[in-house]
């Protein structure tokens, strides 16, 4: 059995209690009739619980990035005991549930904190927000860590106004060029998830100013004039845009997790 | 009742992306569908315009029908690294590569192909150009992540414009996994409807298990049963990649239907022949849909769902 089956086959359990199966049929009456109805039942609910991963999957992560997104989980467990740890393990946290956050369909890991999820229920699902609760933590301990503000507007922008408003207020700053960008082309998405085409565009464009190269802004213009030819050439070709939901941006942060992983391994 | 409650959780997801329709602006004069007529032993041919059922917004259409067999093709490649494929389905990657030599062995020099790695930044490799394509594995390895979408936007572009007597198609070598592009997949889905390019989604099948355990208790705990086990278990298609070429009156091609070569060969002689059916623009603005049969028993028809005019 292979290691990603195994950890499906940590028993998924259903009780069928008395009253609900009576409410099915008649009710079994002799040891044979109930286990023969036990057995249509867990036959029939396989049968669904297929048909429900044709629409779900994608694939299962393999083992060797699964075992690294568990490392870091539970560096971070020892991590938030550590007294005047502050801000920083909840940072780290929010961008381990933002980075997994986004596999939607794809088996991963139980995480810490996580309950297994029974049948192909996506993990992903829950996972965005438990890294706006960690960002909301890293900010109570340090409400100037700009990493934490703006990925938890990201994932919240959609449906929250005031998240979008700090999202075209962090593009709008300056001092931080990296988290403006970041922030420009979120902007610009969320536009699109709401149909307003003409304002995505904006924010687009305004993310190409702050990054000229940007593939990422050459891309969503694309998509917002399409039939259009593109010249695709001289893109940034390590847009920040595609490299950042795993990684923390914060350096220091990053630099401490990756310290504490390492004494973990060792 | 806990399995019932998560089926109609993700059904109700999956209805809201269907209301979701696009918004296009596009001026059209005449209405030009690309159609492929097949049943079980390939495409069918020889079809006239007496032989079509066109209607466009439920109102039946008076059109012309041009059959066109053994076109040249203007081919935009995507090909997902495939490190990113090896990450979440290292199992496909056998399958993949057989599909992507088939395909350069499939390529005619009057073809014309783009070629982009839909790494996370996407990069373009080739523009639209003739002759032969080699895929570079090395290069192909790239980063683990990857952005499938938005290479299918620039691909798109490489071939926005359509060339008289030339088949145009997007041809992808993917796992369905996208979690970097910025372009959506409601997006993407919009273009594949609006832009008139076939997708030709290559992947591979997902393998799943999932084992049910049931026993019956009383209400006070007391077990009734044994424990039956049953296990579901088989292989699955990512629907995404089954969505974007039902969107586009494409074809998803999965490589655990059959040899790979056999599969990558019907796809592009599929994509080779096929039907131009054209009719007036009829009046209306917003989304007008498309609906094509043939008098053929046992036919299946690839058309786009429609299109919308502004």
């Amino acid at each position: 059995m292979s290691a990603w089956a195994r950890r499906i086959a940590l028993g998924l359990w259903v009780f069928i209690f008395w009253g609900s199966a009576q409410a099915q049929g008649p009710p079994p009456v002799t040891q044979q009739e109930r286990q023969d109805f036990v057995n249509s039942l867990a036959t029939e609910w396989a049968l669904k619980v297929g048909d429900l991963a044709k629409g779900v999957i994608v694939g299962t992560l393999n083992d060797d990035v699964g075992a690294a997104f568990l490392r870091w989980a539970s560096t971070l467990r020892t991590w938030k005991n550590v007294h005047g740890a502050g801000a920083s393990p909840y940072l780290a946290e929010g961008v381990l549930f933002d980075c997994v956050g986004r596999m939607t369909g794809v088996r991963t890991p139980v995480l810490s904190g996580e309950k297994p999820t029974p049948f192909f229920f996506d993990l992903a699902d829950g996972r965005p927000g438990r890294a706006v609760e960690a960002f909301e933590r890293a900010l109570q301990r340090d409400p100037d860590l700009h990493e934490a503000r703006f990925r938890a507007a990201r994932i919240r922008a959609k449906s929250d106004a005031t998240a979008a408003r700090t999202l075209e207020e962090l593009a709008s700053d300056a001092a931080n060029p990296l988290l403006a960008y970041l922030s420009a082309v979120s902007r610009a998405e969320v536009a699109v998830a709401k149909s307003d085409l003409a304002l995505a565009s904006v924010w687009y464009r305004r993310a190409q100013t702050i990054h000229p190269s940007s593939a990422a802004a050459a891309v969503g213009l694309a998509s917002l004039m399409p039939g259009q030819s593109l010249s695709f050439a001289g893109v940034d070709s390590n847009d920040p845009y595609y490299l950042y939901p795993c990684r923390i941006l914060t350096k220091e942060v990053d630099e401490q997790l990756a310290a504490r992983i390492r004494a973990v391994t060792k | 009742m806990k399995a019932i409650g998560l089926v109609a959780l993700l059904l109700g997801v999956g209805l809201a992306q269907q209301g979701q329709q696009p918004r296009f602006s596009t001026a059209v004069e005449m209405v030009r569908l690309e159609v492929d007529v097949s049943n079980e032993q390939g495409t069918i041919l020889g079809l006239s315009s007496r032989d079509f059922e066109v209607t466009d917004n439920g109102r039946r259409q008076n059109v012309s029908v041009d059959e066109l067999i053994d076109t040249p093709l203007d081919l935009a490649v995507v090909v997902q690294p495939l490190a990113s494929i090896a990450q979440i389905a290292p199992g496909q990657l056998a399958l993949i590569s057989r599909a992507m030599t088939a395909f350069e062995e499939l390529v005619e020099e009057r073809d014309r192909v783009s070629l982009m790695v839909a790494s996370a930044p996407p990069t373009q490799r080739r523009l639209l150009e003739a002759g032969p394509v080699k895929f570079d594995e090395t290069a192909l390895q790239g980063r683990t992540d990857a952005a499938v979408f938005d290479a299918m936007v620039i691909a798109l572009a490489s071939i926005a414009e359509p060339t008289p007597g030339r088949r145009r198609a997007l041809l992808a070598f993917t796992n369905g996994a996208d979690f970097r592009s910025t372009t959506s997949f409601d997006r993407l889905t919009a273009l594949a409807r609006r832009l008139g390019p076939a997708f030709v989604v290559v992947g591979a099948p997902v393998p799943i298990r999932e084992d049910m355990n049931a026993v019956l208790v009383t209400t006070m705990g007391r077990q009734l049963s044994d424990v039956a086990i049953a296990t579901a278990f088989g292989t699955v298609f990512p629907i995404s990649l089954r969505a974007l070429a039902r969107d586009s009156g494409g074809v998803a091609v999965n490589l655990g239907d059959g040899n790979p070569k056999e599969l990558m060969e019907q796809a592009l002689r599929r994509l080779r022949t096929r039907y131009e059916v054209s009719y007036p623009l009829p009046p209306g603005k917003g989304w007008h849909e498309v609906g094509v049969k043939v008098n053929r028993r046992g036919a299946r028809v690839a058309v786009r769902p429609g299109y919308w005019v502004d």
